[in-house]
């Protein structure tokens, strides 16, 4: 089975270390007990995958801290990347204001 | 006491390699120092585009680079190569090097053309060559070491092993008193609150802060930009993309690891030169590798520690430049370029604490005289961070 790494028991998204095709099965290791959460998009190598669902503009956490913000509603198992996550502190939304 | 063996210079510094540098004082002198350089095999040159029509800020961190990059212990002696006409005084170069304790010529172009200026430095950096090639290594102890911590190409794996390896690295050589420099502000934007707690000082910590300050302000100028198709942020490289980061606040959370648990002791400004006092000192520079390293090597490290993930030839022309990977597909694709791999973590192969120890022992055997893989291959970086519009 694909394996995905949480560093924290905080994360919301853990890293994938090998590619996942949408529908496979994901082994999510680490510092909890070992869950598995099925994909639902395509997932490169070394990217994140949600862990639990996360709401629009709910921070993303990863080693134990923030490192962006959703842009839209995240459902466990979605891939997790600059197309639903905005830097918190230098990025701005698309409506001008700040995420 | 645990020791190595490096050349002892008259400060009392220690260097890990003994080049003599041929250092041109502006872009205009720089082809002839070239030339000088590579006609004395043994000479190594700091080739930049700075020097003039510089002002302010700007003149003065080209000007601290340079007269910092001459004073690196790594360098025996010094030839200065002037135009004539420049802002950045290639006299005050050389008299400064000089007051230091080390030997330093200078030739000027302006006075005898180009073939000539080649011809009259080639023998002067021929003569220097031979007079440093009699200094030999000498028995010092470990706290001589200063090390500067970059990361460069980074993805996924740099935050999960090689940045965390580099940090014990940097552990290990705190308790043996040694110095550590980690650099890069911009990517430790996300990090700081971190880093604060490592700081005693309050006006340390308000020097840092209007370092980030710079840093976020120019990124939010502009904050995405379409490269290959793809709407990414403009603060990571697309290669950091595409390997797996999403934010700044994410790639400087698995930067900062590079440093460590060691108490921060100095916030200095780019090519500043660190202080007596063992510990950490965060450094003032961007993010452009090359740059970065440069301003570090300006600040006294005589070895780097650089990780990447998606691999880099990078070297330095003044410093052996180390490189780290924890992506095993780069460890096997740009193996010439890798001097240490350290995915084994990430697959639960080896403990962090294994791999840090291992590279602690070819940082000690670089700095013994072992090449790196970036000196064999001649890869002789070296650039000025330049921080205004030159007129």
């Amino acid at each position: 089975m694909k394996q995905a790494i949480l560093l924290s028991v905080n994360d919301n998204v853990a890293t994938v270390l090998e590619r996942v095709g949408e529908g496979e099965e994901i082994q999510v290791k680490g510092v909890s007990q070992v869950e598995t959460i099925v994909a639902k998009d395509e997932i490169p190598s070394g990217h994140k995958v949600a862990v639990r669902d996360i709401r629009k503009r709910e921070r993303i956490i990863k080693y134990d801290n923030k490192i962006g913000v959703a842009t839209a509603d995240i459902s466990t198992g979605q891939h997790v990347h600059v197309q639903n996550v905005v830097s918190e502190r230098t990025e701005i939304n698309e409506g001008g204001e700040r995420a | 006491m645990e020791t190595f063996k490096g050349y002892l210079r008259s400060d009392g510094s220690v260097g890990v390699r003994n080049h003599v540098l041929v250092l041109p004082s502006v872009l205009c002198s720089a082809n002839v120092a070239r030339r000088i350089s590579s006609a004395v095999p043994g000479s190594v040159v700091a080739s930049h585009n700075q020097g003039c029509a510089q002002l302010g800020d700007d003149y003065k961190q080209t000007r601290r680079t340079l007269i910092n990059t001459a004073l690196n212990p790594n360098i025996a002696a010094v030839l200065v190569v002037g135009l004539g006409c420049e802002r950045v005084s290639p006299h005050e170069l050389r008299d400064i090097i000089q007051n230091h304790g080390k030997p330093a010529e200078l030739i000027m172009i302006q006075d005898y053309g180009t073939v000539e200026a080649i011809e009259r430095g080639t023998a002067i950096v021929k003569d220097m060559v031979k007079e440093a090639s009699r200094i030999e290594r000498k028995e010092v102890p470990l706290s001589s070491l200063i090390l500067g911590m970059e990361c460069g190409g980074s993805d996924f794996s740099s935050g999960l092993s090689a940045n965390p390896v580099v940090g014990q690295v940097a552990d290990i050589l705190a308790q043996k008193k040694g110095r550590v420099i980690l650099s890069e502000t911009t990517e430790l934007v996300g990090a700081e609150h971190l880093l604060f707690e490592r700081m005693s000082d309050e006006s340390m910590k308000q020097r840092f802060t209007k370092m980030l300050q710079r840093m976020i302000d120019e990124s939010v100028k502009n904050s995405r930009d379409v490269v290959d198709k793809e709407n990414v942020p403009n603060n990571i490289s697309p290669g950091n993309v595409r390997g797996g980061l999403t934010t700044l606040e994410e790639k400087s959370l698995g930067a900062m690891i590079k440093g460590g648990k060691v108490p921060i002791v100095g916030v200095k400004e780019y090519g500043e030169t660190v202080d007596s006092e063992p510990g950490l000192y965060l450094m003032d520079t961007p993010g452009y590798d090359v740059e970065s390293v440069t301003g570090m090597v300006a600040g006294g490290a005589t070895v780097v520690l650089f990780t990447t993930g998606q691999g880099t030839p990078t070297g330095h022309s003044i410093a052996p430049v180390i490189k780290i990977t924890g992506n095993q597909e780069t460890a096997k694709k740009m193996g010439e370029n890798i001097d240490f791999d350290c995915s084994a973590i990430i697959y639960g192969e080896e403990t962090l604490e294994e791999s840090g120890e291992k590279l602690f022992d070819l940082v000690l055997r670089v700095a013994n005289g072992e090449l790196t893989k970036a000196e064999v291959l001649g890869q002789d970086d070296y650039s000025i961070w330049n921080v205004g519009i030159k007129l």
